[in-house]
């Protein structure tokens, strides 16, 4: 029983000991995975982004009727989902699904009310639209950011041959709360600031323009306010209103 | 390290069970601290004095078991000493954040930083060890002569984390000396594969119905809806914690343990207070031993019980958690079973139609209560759950409920239906064992998917 014991406390001991030793050799116990640098491009501390605090009121334009919605398709991913089924913009057409990036985007076959089951392709055949807004980039966050803008370069292309007329605008992607951002080395904002102004650069504002709905749902530090959203990623459903109203605004600034 | 990991299942599992079932019987101990030790180790790696408080908490149980037995005099202060010091343990780690952080809300003058982690599986480990010190002072078992046995009670990997809270005397024989069968190790690994089932494929999924109500905002969603995510959550919580116990269980078994059950169809319930002797069985066991009896248990005239009642339900409702709701969920089931006990309780049981229509409402309104840990939230909750207070029973995305519906419907089938008894005696009939092991092999390869699925693409891990 003695020799049990005496062993069994060494073993306690032992594993005391190293458990400190290896504490100590790691340094400070980090519960959060540190933010690191982006596993793809270098450049992104470098990137500007403005983050101004007050939603789009501060620029009163008066006169400006809100664009109608009635010609209008949405291309993108979850937040697309949500805009369609909280933000009351019932006229337009949704090419979206959760998960939806876009290298999938040309080749998802996906159901869209009143059209059917349809490719992105066939859907831009099918019927002429005078707005194509899309937002893309979360889901392929990690991924190399110019491998994704070449992609998104192509599906413009592929847009603008099928609907010359049509206005496109590239949504920037929405931010995520800062306690995420600090915390996830692949979705926060510094690279969702990198793809959203890589992406920016296709505007033309002639037939492509860049709008950026972060504006209304930023906090001072350029991330998504805690206070909009319970898992620091996706925005309450109350407030796709909100957004809904501004798009409608905002394009009508531009056409 | 969660059970339901292929960290544990691919390279702790096997490692460790090599080892054990190669180490001659009277070494088997050992063999079971060390791999158990280590499992607590990596578990704790961001909070490594987590660690060392296990230790220290098996030794100073273990050293003040030994004394209540030989110095009697003394037995009672040694008692007390060793229940404070876990109560102290637990409530520093448990509630002080709470407390500080509560306090800091009144008075601007108290700004401490309450960033203190729980270490996991101290609500357990503590309830263990004070239950042998109680167990020890009563005679009801002699102390533990060996520390090794006394270590291996306490830190053994398959209930340290989760329970079941197993008392000494259920294993004190099984810690000296055990056999293990091949027949029973088999049927100890099918249990664990079952429980994997449970949580991988029926309660995770059942989760994400009620992290999408969370996500979109109760404000937001329907009442079908509502009510679909509280039952969801409510099968959540059930097929989550079950088949962990069931794992512990079957782990338990291929060590050479036999564990308490945890979990007896409590989703059968005609009772709030059948309910609790069906759910966490061991938890309930515990109160009613070491807070109940003691305090008089229903001997001491109707006063004195509703009393002893408020207590432990109070109790119970913060071991869960630190928080109002917990306090208020605690209350809420003290009312019920209070009303129970004295008024409604034998209707209820005779008429048992009437008791499941009753608790099929009871059982997910009271896990909301326990869910919602934000109180303005909860009130919302019960607003789309119940809409009669002006607000419309639809939420601004017409139907959400169908699209949740369709996605979920198989899985909220089947949690029904294991929610009964009727598939346990299924399983229970069939004796070809090539069956058993083709179901329990599907089970188990499903399993390993879904885990995997959820490592596939560490850049699209969480799918937006």
């Amino acid at each position: 029983m003695k020799k049990s014991n005496a062993i069994t406390l060494a073993i306690l001991l032992i594993f005391t000991a190293g458990v400190l030793i290896f504490t100590s050799r790691s340094g400070e116990a980090e519960p959060y995975i540190k933010p690191g640098a982006q596993p793809t491009t270098p450049d992104i501390t470098a990137t500007p982004t403005p983050q101004p605090t007050k939603p789009a009121e501060t620029k009163p334009l008066p006169s400006l009727q809100p664009a109608s919605m009635k010609d209008a398709l949405f291309i993108g991913d979850s937040r697309t989902v949500g805009i369609r089924e909280y933000a009351g913009l019932d006229d337009a057409d949704f090419f979206c699904s959760v998960g939806m990036n876009i290298f999938d985007v040309t080749n998802e076959r996906l159901s869209v009310q009143s059209v059917g089951n349809v490719t992105l392709s066939e859907l831009l055949s099918n019927k002429m639209y005078s707005k194509i807004y899309i937002m893309l980039g979360i889901n392929e966050i990690g991924y190399n950011h110019q491998s994704i803008v070449e992609k998104y370069g192509k599906v413009l292309e592929l847009i603008k041959s099928k609907q010359p007329d049509a206005s496109i605008f590239v949504e920037a992607n929405l931010h995520v709360a800062k306690s995420r951002s600090d915390s996830d080395k692949v979705v926060n904002n510094p690279s969702i600031n990198d793809l959203n102004s890589k992406l920016a650069a296709f505007a033309d504002n002639k037939k492509v323009f860049y709008i950026d709905a972060n504006t209304i749902f930023d906090d001072e530090g350029g991330n998504l306010s805690a206070d909009l959203t319970s898992d620091n990623t996706h925005l309450y459903a109350k407030y796709y209103a909100e957004w809904g109203d501004w798009i409608c605004k905002e394009t009508a600034k531009y056409i | 390290m969660v059970f339901s990991s292929l960290n544990f299942i691919l390279i702790f599992f096997p490692i460790f069970f090599i080892f054990y079932y190669a180490t001659p019987d009277r070494y088997k101990n050992y063999t079971l601290l060390i791999g158990s030790l280590a499992f607590y180790f990596v578990g704790t790696i961001n909070a490594p004095y987590h660690f060392v408080l296990l230790i220290a908490c098996m030794i100073v149980d273990y050293l003040v078991g030994l004394g209540i037995e030989r110095f009697r005099r003394y037995k009672k202060t040694l008692l007390i000493a060793g229940i404070v010091f876990h109560l102290i343990c637990l409530c520093t780690f448990k509630y002080a954040g709470f407390v500080i952080g509560e306090l800091g809300k009144i008075s601007d003058s108290i700004n401490l930083t309450t960033d203190i982690i729980l270490p996991i599986g101290i609500s357990f480990y503590t309830f263990q060890g004070i239950s042998y010190l109680v167990d020890v002072y009563r005679v009801t078992v002699q102390a533990e002569k060996s520390l090794l046995c006394y270590c291996v009670y306490i830190s053994m990997f398959e209930q340290l984390i989760a329970g079941p809270i197993v008392t000494y005397g259920l294993v004190q024989y099984d810690l000296e000396k055990r056999n293990i069968w091949i027949e029973d190790a088999l049927k100890g690994f099918a249990t664990f594969i079952f429980g994997l089932g449970l949580k991988v494929l029926l309660a995770n999924p059942l989760g994400k119905l009620w992290s999408q109500s969370l996500a979109i905002g109760f404000e937001s969603i329907s009442t079908p809806l509502a009510w679909m995510s509280v039952i969801a959550y409510s099968f959540q919580i059930y097929f989550d914690f079950f088949g962990y116990s069931l794992m512990a269980i079957g782990l338990g078994k291929m060590l050479g343990f036999e564990l308490p059950i945890n979990f007896n169809h409590p989703y059968t319930s005609l009772t709030m207070t059948e309910f609790w002797r069906r759910w966490h069985i061991t938890l309930g066991s515990w109160f009613r031993e070491y807070v109940y009896i003691p305090l008089g248990g229903s001997k001491k005239g109707a006063g004195r019980t509703v009393l002893n009642l408020l207590i432990v339900w109070l109790l119970t409702g913060i071991w869960h958690g630190a928080g109002y709701n917990f306090v208020l969920w605690g209350f809420m089931l003290f009312l019920i079973i209070f009303i129970e006990k004295f008024f409604i309780g034998k209707f209820l049981t005779e008429h048992r139609t009437i008791g499941h229509i009753y608790m099929i409402l009871l059982i997910p309104l009271s896990w909301a209560v326990f869910a919602v840990t934000d109180f303005s939230q909860l009130v919302v909750l019960f607003t789309r759950l119940f809409p009669f207070f002006g607000q419309s029973a639809w939420s601004v995305f017409r139907y959400d409920y169908l699209k949740y519906l369709e996605l979920y419907y198989p899985f909220l089938i089947i949690g029904v239906l294991f929610s009964t008894k009727l598939p346990y005696k299924l399983l229970k009939r069939v004796k070809s064992k090539i069956v058993i092991t083709v179901f329990l092999a599907a089970i188990f390869l499903a399993s390993l998917y879904c885990m995997y699925q959820g490592l596939d693409d560490p850049f699209l891990y969480f799918r937006f």
